[in-house]
């Protein structure tokens, strides 16, 4: 396991893996993080894929979908965190229900964006969980 | 807020493909109102949709989709649909409303809609509406998971999207690139430099394969069309109160996705013209010992370099002795044409724009209505159409189409000082015509072929008035051609061999010229006709 990942990143762009199964929300976010000078390193559209490429890139964030197919954004949560308890993931969902995010932040979500999401909002959350 | 405009694009293609995969989950529930992996997909194009409008700022399509996942999650959660087709009547309402949403967007116009009547249909089949809660906890994620691969769900590797014209464009300079390769192929031919063949033969392989590449790049499921037609069907048979099992396979198949586009309204016509005027009401099907519930069959299948669509019906078929009096009484044929008339003749007819649109013949056979159109929408795709039908056992139509429309293999012949290509696929074969063959009927000249048959000959240097070469009566090899099953003799002076042909359109003076299909660019550079058999006669 990496310790301290993140830290000492203030010179870098922070890399960011983005994971949503739609082609259209990973474009506007991808385009609204990119403005906001991070760095979309890779992109997921399910959970299986989103673990792969988080081992295989060791991104310094990843921003998650949660209803996705065939894994979801919770179990692969899980997943990631179990291979690497440092791992910062931050959720984006339209979900409304409270109850969900306080299951979200229970596996170890570093924190959850509503949708619709504006930049300001999503970089202030990046940069926020960054700073931890 | 973000600028999301310059997505707006990328937004409608995902979410028209998101509606068409909830009316094909629908219609699915509708018959199997406990497939729960139908459920479960329609849920999470919902959820995504809705997702996406919030996201491109589209309230009324985030209400409505928000509404829709409601319900749905409660069906989730209960692994089965109630109340079934009542239930998917007003969720297909709800798609429908969910359609002209994004149409709008697309449109760019701002429409103010009023969605109440759906939003009160919803409640009515979800009364306890303060009591749902959504919830995204795995439904049991393992079992969930093997029951959609049962389902034939595919999984396909990372994609992106990229715009036909830019393919197009792609492939037009593959396309001028394979036609400098044939021009190096003939100067290497001359030059005998074993180096130059070498590089040649490799830059020849290449080539072939970066178009045949760039050709699967346009390929599209049949899938992409037929996937609509469920919900046509249905609506349609719901509407003529008949009873409609429609059954489609080989959704698989690809076909050029211009041609889908093209063939897409020709389908749609025949499926509406099966369950219109093929299929008979119940009662009527009872009387004639029949099911109760007709059925209707779109499939496609690959045969070599074509995609074959057949609409199959067991309806009533068509009377042929009805359209050859009625044809006599239309004056579309003679008495004595009719008599002389076979049963695959009498199908051509319905082809004839004069037959097809009275209104009489449609009530009688059922068939008919704007089926020159169809006819001319295939065969201006290179393809051709085939009817067999018999009375009281049902319908079925053949469409037939190239893969393709770009590459063709073709023969090259030699008229005089000019060159002509004519399309393998309706060369039969080549023979020696002699003198003792050929005979005069009426000014126009025959052969006999086969011994049995007899056959119209052609000669392409009077069609074309070609110059050069005085000698009228010359004799030249005849190419025997087929076109819509006739066959007929296209005379030449030369052959010059088989070659992949690069077909571009014609354009201004030339383009409406139905002897030509078009034109491509030959090794040395020169130009020739490509000729469309069907348009000599």
């Amino acid at each position: 396991m990496e310790k301290g990942k993140g830290k000492g990143k203030e010179m870098e762009k922070v890399k960011i893996l983005l994971v949503d199964d739609s082609t259209y929300i990973r474009t506007v976010l991808g385009s609204i993080i990119t403005e906001a000078g991070f760095e979309v390193v890779s992109e997921a559209a399910d959970g299986e894929e989103a673990i792969r490429k988080y081992m295989s890139i060791k991104p310094d964030l990843v921003l998650m979908d949660v209803v996705m197919e065939p894994m979801d954004g919770m179990e692969a949560t899980k997943a990631i965190l179990d291979k690497d308890p440092e791992a910062k993931i931050v959720m984006v969902t339209v979900l409304e229900d409270k109850d969900i995010f306080a299951d979200l932040m229970k596996i170890g979500a570093k924190g959850y964006i509503l949708k619709p999401f504006s930049k300001d909002e999503i970089a202030e959350k990046i940069r926020e969980v960054m700073r931890e | 807020m973000v600028d999301v405009s310059k997505y707006k694009e990328l937004f409608i293609n995902e979410s028209r493909e998101h509606l068409q995969s909830i009316s094909r989950n629908l219609l699915t529930l509708e018959k199997e109102s406990e497939n729960t992996a139908a459920i479960n997909e329609t849920f999470r194009s919902v959820h995504t949709l809705k997702g996406m409008a919030a996201t491109m700022g589209c309230p009324d399509m985030e209400e409505l989709s928000h509404e829709m996942e409601n319900v749905l999650d409660v069906l989730r959660k209960a692994g089965k649909i109630e109340k079934g087709t009542e239930t998917v009547d007003v969720l297909l309402g709800c798609l429908d409303g969910l359609e002209t949403l994004v149409e709008d967007v697309a449109s760019g116009k701002t429409v103010e809609r009023d969605l109440t009547a759906l939003y009160k249909k919803l409640d009515y089949i979800l009364p306890t509406k303060e009591g749902v809660e959504v919830s995204v906890a795995p439904v049991r994620a393992e079992e969930k998971r093997e029951k959609e691969e049962e389902a034939g769900r595919e999984r396909v590797g990372p994609t992106i999207r990229i715009s036909i014209e830019k393919i197009q464009a792609l492939q037009n300079l593959v396309e001028e690139l394979s036609i400098a390769k044939m021009r190096l192929l003939q100067i290497a031919s001359k030059h005998a430099i074993p180096e130059l063949n070498e590089v040649t033969a490799t830059t020849h392989r290449l080539t072939s394969e970066l178009l045949d590449r760039v050709m699967e790049m346009r390929m599209f499921p049949v899938a992409y069309i037929f996937d609509r037609f469920s919900r046509t069907v249905r609506d349609l048979s719901m509407k003529t109160g008949k009873e409609v099992d429609f059954e489609v396979s080989g959704r698989e198949i690809e076909l050029d996705r211009l041609v889908l586009d093209e063939i897409n309204d020709a389908v749609m016509h025949l499926l509406r013209n099966a369950v219109d005027h093929g299929i008979e009401k119940p009662g009527d099907r009872e009387k004639a010992g029949k099911k109760d519930t007709g059925k209707v069959m779109l499939s496609a299948i690959r045969e070599g370099n074509h995609v074959v669509i057949s609409v199959e019906d067991d309806g009533r078929g068509v009377d042929i002795e009805e359209i050859k009096k009625i044809s006599v009484e239309r004056k579309i044929i003679t008495r004595e044409e009719a008599s002389r008339m076979s049963a695959e003749d009498v199908y051509e007819l319905l082809g004839a724009p004069g037959l097809s649109t009275t209104k009489k013949i449609t009530d009688v056979s059922g068939r008919g209505v704007g089926f020159d159109v169809v006819k001319s929408k295939i065969k201006s795709l290179g393809g051709s159409v085939r009817i067999s039908t018999e009375k009281g056992r049902g319908t079925n139509v053949e469409l037939r189409l190239p893969l393709t429309t770009a590459i063709i293999q073709s023969l090259l012949v030699g008229v005089g000082e000019e060159i002509y290509a004519i399309p393998l696929d309706s060369v039969r074969e080549i023979v020696a015509v002699g003198e003792e063959d050929l005979k005069t009927v009426e000014g126009k000249e025959i052969f006999s072929y086969r011994e049995e048959q007899v056959l119209p000959l052609l000669r392409l240097k009077n069609i074309f008035d070609v110059p050069g070469n005085k000698d009228k009566d010359r004799f030249g090899p005849v190419v025997v051609v087929e076109r819509d099953e006739k066959l007929f003799g296209v005379m030449v002076d030369a052959l010059i061999g088989q070659q992949e042909t690069v077909v571009k359109p014609l354009e201004g003076m030339l383009k409406g010229r139905k002897e030509f299909a078009g034109a491509t660019i030959l090794g040395d550079g020169s130009v020739a006709f490509i000729l469309d058999v069907g348009g000599l006669i």
